[in-house]
């Protein structure tokens, strides 16, 4: 079928164009219609014609481009990362996993890790704990969970010390915004922070930039990224 | 898809003309404008050429009159006000009234400083310690920062419609965070403002997305505006200041560059006789203020440090030698092992 597309010849292509415009402005219908349809399917060049005709139609009608070429390059783009990405936990045993269906979406593939070894990390991983905030996150449990005490006292600051960022970016994607509700609600620690700006801030960069970023910055809007735990 | 164009062909071609000539202007313009690297400033880490370059800055808003918006990025969160400054000469004002989070709108003429609450209908007035506003006052530390930052120019940028120069201050050790500044071009002003971790991330950015120079600003309205406390309560922080030795608070080592500047003293929420000292540090740019207040196992649990964008925070007990039990909050614009760095500094001397 593609075979004989490619060997269409360029007049029948222009008529093809020529109807996929017509499609466009919605002037075809019954069999034409469906034929069209049909060959939109099948035909890169029709599909490529689709978009561009809607794409010059988006121009003509706004200033705002229109979105196209979401073309098969980009859902195959698309479909390539999707099979990359880790996937999420699935509730079947490695030893029952089929390699042929686990390969269908390109997961399984044969000789790959058993797909239930890699969602489980280690509970000492390094952003383990940031997983598991980002799951409570959603439960105001996590309030109990970030503010826990630094048991070690001063042991335990410089444990926490050095900043890791990879925890960090864990923090920022997983959006841990749970944790500064409790901090922001402490009207003491409020007033301290409104107190150091007032007397601190970034002194000799005050004017304009450290006022103006003290009186813009909404401190109750601000999520702690990271929070240091026992 | 109505059709303005009757014939399919004509309007299929006049909008690949549109599409090509977009496509010919981008190209065009990138030619025009090929990436150049503009040093307005020669690489500077000269005490004085940093001191004359943060004085043409400090000055810059003591002589214009401006409006715009002013979007500050932090920890994940997008804020943003709009700004009105005016200055005649004497004296200066300015309204930054919020666009995101509570409705507030702070007044600030000179020194003095009037947040309106408007949903608490509570209105905060507070003395900014900020001598970076005024000429010819003294920042502490600002003799020392040739010492702690290298400056050097760093390409510009069209920041809110108008060129702005680029500078980058970077620390020579990692007791302080870096800054990227663009000032605008012809007045100077700071219009963009990145502090930077020691790998060169962005922990926060400020910036002006609009701005207009010149603008009509009246200086007798802002006035007015900052009066009129009608239908608010008006609060006054009742602070004291005070010296750390008075309070029986010593340093016994400081983290380099970091000098004590303000200590003072409030009312914690539990009464008067357990006041809470700040002991404020700073090396120029950076300040980091040590909040000390007396052990109440009520409120005080969880030691803790956090990170918000630049700033940084960290509360433990502070048991003293002579059996005194102290809890203390540091919060700073400094990287965490620096106000870890002061926190053991501290030694209490009644």
């Amino acid at each position: 079928m593609s075979d004989q597309m490619k060997q269409m010849s360029t007049i029948e292509q222009m008529e093809l164009r020529e109807q996929v415009s017509a499609l466009a402005d919605g002037q075809l219908g019954g069999e034409d219609f469906a034929s069209v349809i049909d060959r939109l399917g099948e035909d890169e060049d029709a599909r490529t014609s689709w978009h561009l005709y809607h794409l010059i139609g988006d121009v003509l009608r706004s200033a705002d481009m229109g979105a196209g070429q979401h073309d098969k390059a980009f859902v195959s783009r698309l479909r390539e990362r999707l099979q990359a990405e880790p996937g999420p936990p699935r509730l079947v045993e490695t030893s029952s996993l089929n390699p042929e269906i686990m390969a269908t979406d390109g997961r399984g593939m044969p000789g790959a890790k058993p797909f239930g070894q890699e969602i489980q990390p280690a509970a000492n991983d390094r952003t383990y704990r940031w997983k598991m905030l980002a799951g409570l996150a959603t439960v105001v449990a996590v309030a109990a969970v970030a503010w826990t005490g630094l048991g070690g006292g001063r042991e335990g600051l410089e444990l926490a010390q050095p900043a890791n960022p990879e925890r960090v970016e864990m923090a920022q994607g997983s959006g841990v915004g749970g944790g500064s509700a409790l901090m922001i609600r402490d009207p003491h620690l409020d007033a301290m922070l409104a107190a150091h700006r007032q007397f601190g801030g970034v002194s000799a960069l005050q004017n304009p930039a450290g006022f103006l970023r003290g009186a813009t910055f909404d401190a109750s809007a601000a999520r702690p990224l990271r929070v240091a735990g026992p | 898809m109505s059709v303005s164009f009757p014939n399919l062909r004509l309007r299929r071609f006049v909008g690949m003309a549109l599409v090509l000539y977009g496509v010919a202007g981008i190209v065009v313009a990138q030619s025009a404008n090929p990436p150049s690297v503009k040093a307005p400033l020669p690489a500077a880490s000269s005490p004085g050429d940093l001191s004359a370059w943060l004085a043409r800055l400090q000055e810059a808003p003591r002589k214009r009159v401006y409006t715009g918006t002013y979007v500050v990025s932090s920890s994940g969160a997008l804020s943003s006000a709009k700004i009105w400054h005016v200055c005649d000469g004497s004296q200066q004002m300015e309204r930054v009234e919020s666009l995101t989070g509570s409705p507030r709108s702070t007044f600030r003429r000179n020194d003095e400083v009037l947040t309106f609450h408007a949903n608490e209908k509570r209105a905060v007035a507070e003395k900014r310690e900020a001598p970076a506003l005024f000429p010819n006052r003294v920042i502490p530390g600002e003799q020392s920062l040739a010492g702690h930052y290298v400056l050097h120019p760093i390409a510009g940028e069209r920041v809110a419609g108008h060129d702005a120069d680029g500078l980058q201050l970077t620390p020579k050790d990692p007791w302080r965070f870096g800054y990227r500044i663009w000032s605008e071009r012809k007045t100077g002003l700071v219009v963009k403002l990145q502090t930077l971790d020691a790998t060169g991330r962005v922990l926060e950015q400020a910036a002006f997305s609009e701005i207009q120079f010149d603008a009509p600003v009246q200086m007798e309205h802002l006035a007015q505006m900052m009066a009129n406390t009608g239908g608010y309560r008006v609060e006054k922080a009742d602070v004291v200041r005070t010296t750390a030795a008075a309070e029986g608070w010593a340093i016994r080592s400081t983290v380099p560059g970091f000098q004590q500047t303000n200590c003072l003293k409030r009312p914690t929420p539990v009464g008067q006789n357990k006041p809470m000292v700040q002991w404020v540090f700073t090396d120029g740019l950076a300040s980091v203020s040590l909040f000390i207040e007396p052990f109440d196992p009520r409120r005080h649990q969880g030691e803790r440090m956090v990170t918000m964008g630049a700033t940084q925070l960290m509360m433990q007990r502070w048991p003293d030698r002579g059996g005194g039990d102290w809890w203390l909050t540091v919060v700073g614009e400094a990287p965490m092992r620096t106000l870890q760095a002061l926190a053991q500094g501290l030694e209490r001397r009644p």
